[in-house]
């Protein structure tokens, strides 16, 4: 499988079905036990400074004192190196991504005073401030309300004009509307290289017949058509 | 109050609160690494494995090694202990809490049984309850200088470190992606919270010593939204409350370490009830 530069790419797949072990494989946590990852030619190990990584937040421990701008900060890591401070310019990135995804004004508040789509918003700015070509994210709407959905969708499909997306999630509904292309992994990978997901696709990946309309957004599964709002 | 003044003049007693200063330094940095990254029990087993290792040096010191000092073999056992619990195949093959509670154990035994092969005659052995709850009243000058080392050694690492620190605590899968060496930083913290469990045995012995480490971290906690405020805070809180709980001890006539540590709780406990005052008005006044 190839994702190409400035696409926006939907991984979908059931729980279990080795998403996030995909994922760790693309970041160089665990090595690929079969084939091989490349990102822009390298290996993850080295390619990884490619990818802008966006995990779930709802991973993170609530209680841990830190603030929006030092979570975003830490994409600013790299770039420092093991000096014990970060630069003027490392702060101007900070504000800048944080515009960027429209969180400026909560740049000094607890992680944790923020809604659901706001924290993932700053964990979208700590993955552009890493400078990437492409980003990765994990899940980006689990556990967001409709709306919310919506409004990261949209971010998202603007800042596919600069990078490649690649998004990873479980629920088949929401993006087909929003990718250029997308495939499905269950164990293995399936993909017919453009935007629709046929049901052949779903039923080889979920392992069993998946009805489309009991999903509740069939509109947005199914082949290209104007949305109504 | 003019006894207390008084007894500021008594070299033993200001000792005593020079440890009790001196242990709180590292307490309040390494506590508050202990509890936001979740691991108080790693640090109780430590301090009780180190139980072996004073027991150990004491029975060195019966075969003849006598500048095997008891805080030697406590620092020995619970740097063997933080290697252990934090070495990558143990994290893999077993469950964390299991490995904690087997090394606590055989560490309280070890200790136990060294200590019982000791002729109290030969060696000046401290009493089991000075070991276990504190004796911060026996303290040396030479162990103040060694507290004070330590506790300087933390503070510069934890300083230089910080940034990686704090990531590392957070979200370790980012640390690596980012390039932090994150087995080695890992050690290094388990080595420093050993270094802190030993010189804070010598202030409360090694039962209380989570309350040292937890305590003052977990109240700052509830009222910080930085690391590093929450670092200075607890130090600062620790500093208070030791000296409160020392002086209170001698007023008293108690036992430090206990006293110390109910202070603490107390504390906790207000803190706790002032934090739910505080969110209820706040929530009031937003309406």
């Amino acid at each position: 499988m190839e994702v190409l530069h400035g696409e926006f790419f939907g991984l979908i797949g059931p729980n279990g079905g080795g998403k996030s072990t995909l994922l760790k494989a693309v970041l160089g946590l665990l090595p690929a036990q079969k084939g091989s990852i490349r990102i822009y030619g390298k290996e993850p190990l080295k390619g990884r400074k490619f990818v802008g990584y966006v995990p779930q937040y709802s991973n993170f421990d609530k209680d841990f004192p830190i603030t929006v701008k030092n979570v975003v900060m830490m994409g600013r890591r790299r770039m420092k190196g093991i000096k014990p401070w970060y630069s003027r310019k490392d702060q101007e990135a900070v504000k800048d991504s944080l515009s960027k995804v429209d969180m400026i004004d909560h740049i000094d508040k607890h992680i944790n005073a923020l809604s659901g789509g706001q924290k993932q918003r700053v964990f979208i700015a700590r993955a552009l401030v890493t400078e990437p070509r492409m980003l990765l994210l994990d899940e980006p709407t689990a556990s967001v309300d409709a709306h919310v959905e919506e409004s990261i969708y949209k971010l998202l499909t603007d800042l596919n004009k600069e990078m490649t997306i690649i998004l990873v999630t479980h629920d088949i509904g929401i993006i087909s509307s929003h990718v250029t292309t997308i495939a499905c992994i269950n164990k293995h990978l399936f993909t017919n290289n453009d935007k629709n997901i046929s049901p052949e696709m779903l039923e080889e990946a979920y392992q069993c017949p998946v009805d489309l309309i009991a999903h509740g957004v069939p509109h947005r599964v199914l082949p290209p058509h104007d949305h109504g709002n | 109050m003019l006894d207390v003044i008084e007894y500021l003049g008594v070299p033993f007693i200001q000792r005593m609160l020079i440890a009790g200063i001196l242990a709180a330094l590292a307490c309040g940095v390494i506590g508050t690494l202990v509890v936001v990254r979740r691991n108080v029990f790693i640090a109780g087993g430590i301090s009780h494995t180190s139980f072996g290792g004073i027991g150990f040096a004491y029975y060195m010191q019966q075969l003849g090694w006598s500048w095997f000092d008891p805080m030697l073999g406590a620092v020995i056992f619970s740097i063997g202990a933080a290697l252990f619990l934090g070495s990558e195949p143990i994290k893999r093959r077993f469950r964390e809490d299991s490995t904690i509670g087997v090394i606590w154990v055989i560490g309280m035994a070890m200790g136990v049984l060294f200590l019982n092969f000791v002729d109290r005659n030969k060696v000046n052995v401290l009493s089991f309850e000075s070991i276990l709850f504190g004796n911060i009243m026996l303290t040396s000058f030479q162990d103040l200088v060694i507290m004070g080392s330590v506790g300087v050694f933390i503070i510069l690492f934890t300083i230089f470190w910080f940034k990686d620190i704090e990531m590392l605590a957070f979200d370790d899968e980012f640390a690596s992606i980012s390039g932090i060496r994150v087995t080695l930083l890992n050690t290094a913290i388990l080595i420093m919270i050993a270094l802190t469990v030993t010189i804070l045995i010598k202030v409360v012995g090694v039962v209380l010593v989570l309350a040292m480490l937890t305590i003052p971290a977990a109240i700052m906690n509830l009222f910080t939204k930085r690391l590093s405020m929450m670092m200075i805070s607890a130090t600062i809180l620790s500093i208070i409350l030791t000296t409160m709980g020392n002086l209170l001890s001698i007023e008293l006539d108690t036992p430090p370490g206990a006293t110390i540590v109910m202070l603490m709780g107390a504390a906790f406990i207000l803190s706790l009830f002032g934090k739910w005052i505080y969110t209820r008005v706040v929530s009031i006044r937003a309406g």
